[in-house]
């Protein structure tokens, strides 16, 4: 069959989704009938298809060009070596504004500090969704985990809660209900139950518990107490934070590597 | 400005998938990405790289395809989201690397195999001929149907008249493709 340019806008606008009505019923009984219009409409399908798909492999050689150019920029930029008198003079220098600006931060509500916080802050994946404890079994609890799952956290918050209303003692769950909270942007409700797992020295959460901590104070921009948690994670050997505490204190002091 | 209006500025941004602005946005959240899967999985810079180009390019499909047309969070979050899905699959794939023999019979039950080889072959076939009729018709045939530009940055991008002239182009280069592929097709008959 000729595919002439009438020919192929119709079944352009078909696979775009926009024949309507009589125009689409016309469309459909001419494919019933009319074997070659049926197959033209097939091989366009396959075609668009197939743009799409070289589409997506030419965008992802231009991504893996774009990291390849930015990785050889870093490289290249932390290559030459600095003599120390003019590294020192440098750094005096950025020190006189670092200061200032780190100050800034900590005293004022950052423009940056909802990025900085999205980027240390994922929900904590699910470990409890198997757990068959009969003791603190319950059907809010299962809910609440599949929400959390779902990723629907302001719903998932309320039933964890129904759940650690009825059992206080159980940490576990009080963490993911702090972290179905701090998720959907409730932080002042996060923070008291991460309190309450970091205050337990034997509970498996207690050191992301801290961490998180830290975070919830970052997102109230409560600069003080976020100061004493990450120097609270700082000063423990071997927690399992300490790197992440000690990357964001350099991030809000504004020496940012 | 609004953070609706701002997110629904950006996604609008990304889905007119204008390169210069879509690789900034690419380097704007590479840092924080790579460091954040760094922290919270232990894996190789390496694989914290590839992570972050395979998300990012999740995300403007994703957007392109308009399967993402609104922001319930930042756009950040749902960069991390994808980027969790997808570290995933990379960590997963590097465990469950099995030998061909261990294939259970059961994953291959009911499993078209001619059907999906005719339709790779079509395919295949197709990305050829593509690459054969070289540009302008695939720049423009990529432009339109994969970058969704506009017949008017279409015609400005290839400095024609205007936008009726690239319509016309690019049904002549759909038609050129599909001639050639309609040729080949009967070529392969005739050899078998």
């Amino acid at each position: 069959m000729e595919a002439n340019i009438e020919v192929l806008e119709l079944i352009e606008r078909f696979h775009e989704g926009k024949l309507r009505g009589k125009e689409l019923e016309a469309f459909q009984e001419r494919q019933k009938t009319d074997s070659e219009f049926a197959q033209l409409v097939n091989d366009l399908r396959t075609t668009f298809q197939t743009i799409d798909a070289v589409g997506r492999q030419e965008f992802r050689e231009e991504v893996a060009l774009w990291e390849t150019e930015i990785a050889s920029n870093e490289q290249s930029t932390s290559r030459p070596v600095i003599p120390l008198r003019r590294w020192m003079a440098v750094a005096a220098s950025v020190l006189i504004v670092v200061v200032p600006l780190g100050y800034f931060y900590f005293t004022s509500q950052s423009v940056n500090k909802e990025e900085l916080f999205a980027s240390n802050f994922q929900p904590y994946e699910n470990l409890l969704a198997s757990r068959s404890d009969e003791e603190n079994d319950s059907k809010a609890l299962d809910s609440g985990l599949q929400l959390y799952e779902q990723e629907n956290y302001r719903a998932a918050a309320e039933q964890l809660e129904a759940h650690a209303s009825q059992f206080p003692d159980d940490l576990a769950a009080k963490f993911y209900l702090a972290e179905a909270r701090l998720a959907s942007n409730q932080p002042n409700a996060a923070l008291g139950f991460y309190q309450q797992v970091a205050e337990d020295p034997t509970n498996a959460f207690r050191e992301l518990a801290e961490w998180r901590i830290a975070l919830t104070y970052l997102t109230l921009a409560s600069s003080d107490p976020l100061s004493q948690q990450l120097n609270l994670i700082l000063q423990q050997e071997g927690h399992e934070y300490r790197e992440a505490a000690k990357q964001l204190q350099t991030e809000l002091a504004g020496g940012i590597d | 400005m609004s953070k609706a209006r701002d997110s629904s500025d950006l996604l609008a941004r990304i889905k007119a998938g204008e390169s210069a602005f879509l690789r900034e946005l690419y380097e704007e959240k590479r840092t924080n990405f790579i460091k954040w899967v760094l922290w919270q999985y232990s894996c190789s810079e390496e694989d914290a790289k590839d992570a972050y180009q395979r998300a990012f390019s999740i995300l403007y499909f994703n957007v392109k395809n308009e399967k993402l047309t609104e922001l319930n969070s930042s756009l950040d979050t749902y960069l991390y989201a994808i980027g969790k899905n997808v570290l995933r699959g990379i960590l997963r794939s590097q465990m469950d690397a099995q030998p061909l023999d261990s294939v259970a019979a059961s994953q291959v039950d009911g499993f078209d195999f001619f059907e999906q080889e005719q339709q790779n072959d079509q395919k295949q076939l197709t990305q050829q001929l593509l690459n054969e009729i070289g540009d302008p018709c695939k720049r423009i045939l990529l432009m339109y149907y994969f970058r969704n530009y506009s017949l008017e940055s279409i015609a400005s991008s290839m400095g024609y008249k205007n936008e009726g002239i690239a319509k016309k182009k690019k049904f002549l280069c759909l038609q050129k493709l599909r001639d050639r592929w309609a040729a080949s097709k009967v070529d392969e008959r005739g050899i078998l």
